[in-house]
């Protein structure tokens, strides 16, 4: 039977016993049944949730002084869309993945480039529209909130494209493990709903200030 | 990849108290096969490949060490600089005020980020975690690697600052705005924005190469290597690469920040204000801000720098004792709850800052607390010596030499985290005192320690041991000399920050003396680094040749086929680990100490009734 015992459990334990002892020698040496670029991953998410709650939370700190309104072009919510569509897109491929049909997986990956580019280009009218009615970075703290984390969220999405090129051209080589490709693809999609996750947050973010 | 159903692969099924309920077994000690598949590595075909972009967690160690110590010896002589200047104040032509400033915050960032943060994490942690944990490398060795070239681009960012015109940044190490960025401070403007460039870079290398720590440790672990199996050493690496995964990301994010309100005209920051009489464009800004998003980076900080220090000592201590550590399970708790606490105590950096009474008593509590898991750390230390058969050899010489100063930086320590006590106290020598003593020169005899005790290790040769005796000596005493009498300036009020002292008549013309003593004191010092550095590079060629496993130490690192280990660390079978690292003078055994890899059936006279 599997349990999972926890970080306390396991730091009561007393390795110098003889009957711990027993149990240790069996030990494989893992903490978590689980692939490396998977808890890559995970700390990954970790480490970025951290870095952008800090932003939002220093946003909010912030807010205390001369404050004005976040503008919302419409232009937003047709990102928000594309980006939602690139998460099902994800879905799709990830279960493809999971399938073996390797075909399927080439195609997805081209939609989510797609997806993904558009969205970025969005992101840009966003920027150009912002520019065009006078809210330049420095005009008030709120428009360069809204600067810098749409700026650091496209970072971290050129940061997944940059892992999905790499499993892209693995599949294409036609010279890979299938485990590799299948474990790549969800680390893909997990990525992407955790950038979608950020993206919405940063929505409200700029929808309610 | 071992993959989510690699599982079934295992010759028996595995039977581990973290990833499931350790049921009683009685599988013969014969058929536990050290099973992990063995990781692909990377094989180095030319010189380049092998040395200089290597991928072999060892190299980058090496590569790590070598980078950080440089920029260390750089920061070392920017405190002879400022000392120069505080002792014989109007001697030196080629010191100024300015100058003086910029000494203060390079010496002070380079110290505690590229040299203490990089040393210990990326130097120790990468020559030591894999091998202590029986792994052949890191899980991304491609990523390791890039980890150390950002470091040291980093480096060389910050240390191009010093060339641009205006020169460093003199705002302090904790480049508070507004003044940071604003006209009359030094390195105002090419200075500060290559400093914020170089910490953005140095953070990003530094999570990729964190990623690999924290991954190797749970993951990668030799057969029978659980997370209480492991040696203190890389309970401590563990523990603070997990602190700096958490609390650099407060770094860059005031990094990022502040660069835009220089470069773009933002107000993260920046409050409405006058310079010169006119009025600067920014506003609304809080500097206040800055200042709680530096220190929930800064105090942890602290601890990512003084945990591996614990966890080192630990071992030292214990292998030159001949002894088990005492309370293996309390270090390691002490170890995790110095690490969580760490995350809530940031503001007692801020008690002047004008904050709440009631916040700034809620975190000399928990400052306070602190104090507990750290005292019994240092019982401990000190347990694990009574009735040992102390060695005293060098490390062990160090060893000591820390527990006395971390004890002496600690108490002072108390003082400053009361609120009330730290009020007059605050910003006089008394501070520059307690840092030093106790994330300064503690950490620091720890890592001489270390590389007195690993140095047989990597190269096969002992370092001199006279010349490390006079080097312990010297460091030793030369650093009460320094840092006791600052003590004495805080309490007469002597500020700190001040490049002279000018006619000030409430200070006692002998605190002048005071100071002349500590500078010829600093500078003694600094020669007895120069003197380990010679009985560094000499003794890699000519020093006394040591045989395998000089120390006779548990840990698995000594217990690798060739000495210095080789790519891949321990050869063709990976290494089964039976015990914990402290099996040291086990009743009955023939030997005084039972590495981690030896089966109880080859030592059946060892009968252990330790608890």
């Amino acid at each position: 039977m599997r349990k999972f015992i926890s970080f306390f459990d396991t730091i009561k334990q007393k390795p110098w016993e003889e009957n711990q002892k027993e149990i240790d020698n069996l030990h494989p040496g893992k903490a978590f049944n689980i692939n490396d670029k998977f808890l890559g991953l995970t700390t990954i998410i970790i480490v970025s949730s951290v870095f952008f709650s800090i932003f939002l939370h220093s946003a909010h700190y912030r807010e205390a002084a001369d404050w004005v309104n976040i503008p919302e072009p419409i232009i937003l919510w047709f990102n928000t869309f594309v980006l939602i569509l690139c998460s099902c897109n994800f879905y799709n491929l990830n279960k493809s993945g999971q399938q073996k049909d390797f075909d399927k997986t080439k195609k997805y990956i081209f939609q989510s480039y797609f997806l993904t580019i558009l969205f970025v280009i969005g992101q840009l009218i966003a920027w150009i529209k912002f520019i065009k009615m006078g809210h330049f970075i420095s005009s008030s703290p709120g428009v360069s909130y809204f600067y810098l984390l749409t700026a650091l969220h496209v970072i971290h999405l050129a940061g997944g494209m940059f892992f999905l090129e790499k499993t892209r051209k693995k599949i294409f080589t036609n010279n890979y493990k299938i485990e590799e490709i299948q474990s790549n693809v969800r680390i893909c999609e997990i990525y992407w709903h955790f950038l979608l996750l950020v993206w919405l947050i940063i929505f409200v973010f700029i929808l309610t200030h | 990849m071992s993959d989510f159903d690699s599982e079934k692969n295992y010759s028996i099924e595995a039977k581990s108290s973290e990833v499931m309920d350790g049921g009683s077994s009685s599988i013969p000690e014969s058929q536990i096969k050290s099973e992990i598949p063995d990781q692909e590595l990377y094989h180095a075909k030319s010189f380049i490949t092998k040395w200089i972009f290597s991928q072999d967690a060892k190299v980058i160690g090496i590569q790590y060490s070598i980078t950080a110590i440089s920029i260390g010896l750089v920061a070392m002589v920017l405190s002879w600089l400022m000392r120069l200047e505080l002792g014989f104040p109007d001697t030196f032509d080629f010191l100024s005020p300015s100058g003086y400033y910029q000494f203060v915050t390079m010496h002070g960032m380079i110290m505690v980020v590229y040299l203490l943060t990089a040393l210990f994490l990326g130097g120790f942690g990468n020559y030591l975690i894999p091998l202590m944990v029986g792994a052949r490398d890191m899980v991304f060795p491609y990523m390791n690697m890039v980890s150390y070239w950002l470091y040291l681009l980093a480096v060389l960012i910050l240390v191009a600052s010093f060339f641009v015109p205006g020169g460093p940044t003199g705002a302090g190490w904790t480049l508070y705005p507004p003044q940071a960025i604003t006209a009359g401070t030094p390195g105002s403007n090419a200075g500060i924005i290559l400093m914020l460039l170089s910490l953005s870079v140095f953070v990003i290398g530094f999570t990729m190469g964190g990623l690999n720590y924290v991954i190797t440790i749970l993951q990668s672990r030799a057969r029978g290597m659980t997370l209480m199996r492991m040696p203190l050493t890389v309970w401590g690496i563990f523990t603070a690469t997990v602190l700096a995964l958490l609390a650099f990301p407060a770094l860059i994010v005031s990094c990022i920040m502040m660069t835009l309100d220089k470069m773009l005209g933002t107000s993260f920051f920046m409050p409405t204000m006058l310079q010169m009489g006119e009025l600067l464009e920014y506003g609304g800004g809080s500097p206040i801000l800055f200042q709680h998003l530096f220190w929930f980076f800064g105090h942890p900080e602290v601890y990512i720098v003084a945990l591996p220090a614990f966890g080192i000592v630990s071992d030292l201590i214990s292998v030159h004792a001949r002894k088990n550590i005492f309370g293996y399970r309390m270090m390691v708790w002490a170890i995790v709850i110095i690490g969580a606490l760490s995350f809530f105590v940031w503001a007692h950096h801020m008690y002047v800052s004008g904050m709440n009474p009631w916040f700034g008593f809620f975190f000399a509590t928990t400052t306070l607390i602190i104090a507990v898991p750290t005292a019994i750390k240092v019982y401990n230390w000190i347990l694990t010596l009574w009735k040992a058969n102390i060695k005293l050899t060098l490390p062990m010489l160090f060893s000591l030499g820390f527990i006395i100063t971390f004890v002496n930086g600690g108490i002072t320590g108390l003082f400053l985290g009361n609120v009330i006590v730290d009020v007059p106290l605050s910003d006089t020598y008394f501070v520059v005192a307690h840092f030093h003593m106790v994330m300064g020169i503690a950490p620091v005899l720890v890592i001489f320690g270390a590389i007195y005790h690993w140095f047989p290790l990597i190269t096969g040769r002992f370092l001199n041991e006279a010349l490390g005796k006079f080097h312990f000596w010297v460091t030793f005493i030369g650093s009460y000399a320094i840092y006791f009498p600052m003590h004495y300036l805080g309490f007469i009020g002597v500020p700190r920050r001040y490049y002279e002292m000018y006619n000030s008549p409430y200070i006692e013309t002998s605190a002048q003396g005071l100071n002349e003593f500590i500078t010829i004191a600093a500078l003694v010092v600094g020669f007895a680094q120069i003197v380990f550095l010679y009985n560094i590079i000499t003794s890699i060629r000519l020093g006394k040749i040591a045989d395998k496993n000089p120390w006779k130490a548990c840990s698995l690192e000594w217990q690798t086929p060739t000495v210095p280990p080789e790519h891949g660390n321990f050869g063709k079978e990976l290494p089964i680990v039976y015990r914990w690292a402290y099996d040291y003078c086990v009743p009955g055994a023939k030997e005084d100490y039972i590495p981690q890899n030896i089966a109880p059936s080859q030592v059946s006279e060892a009968k252990a009734d330790k608890t």
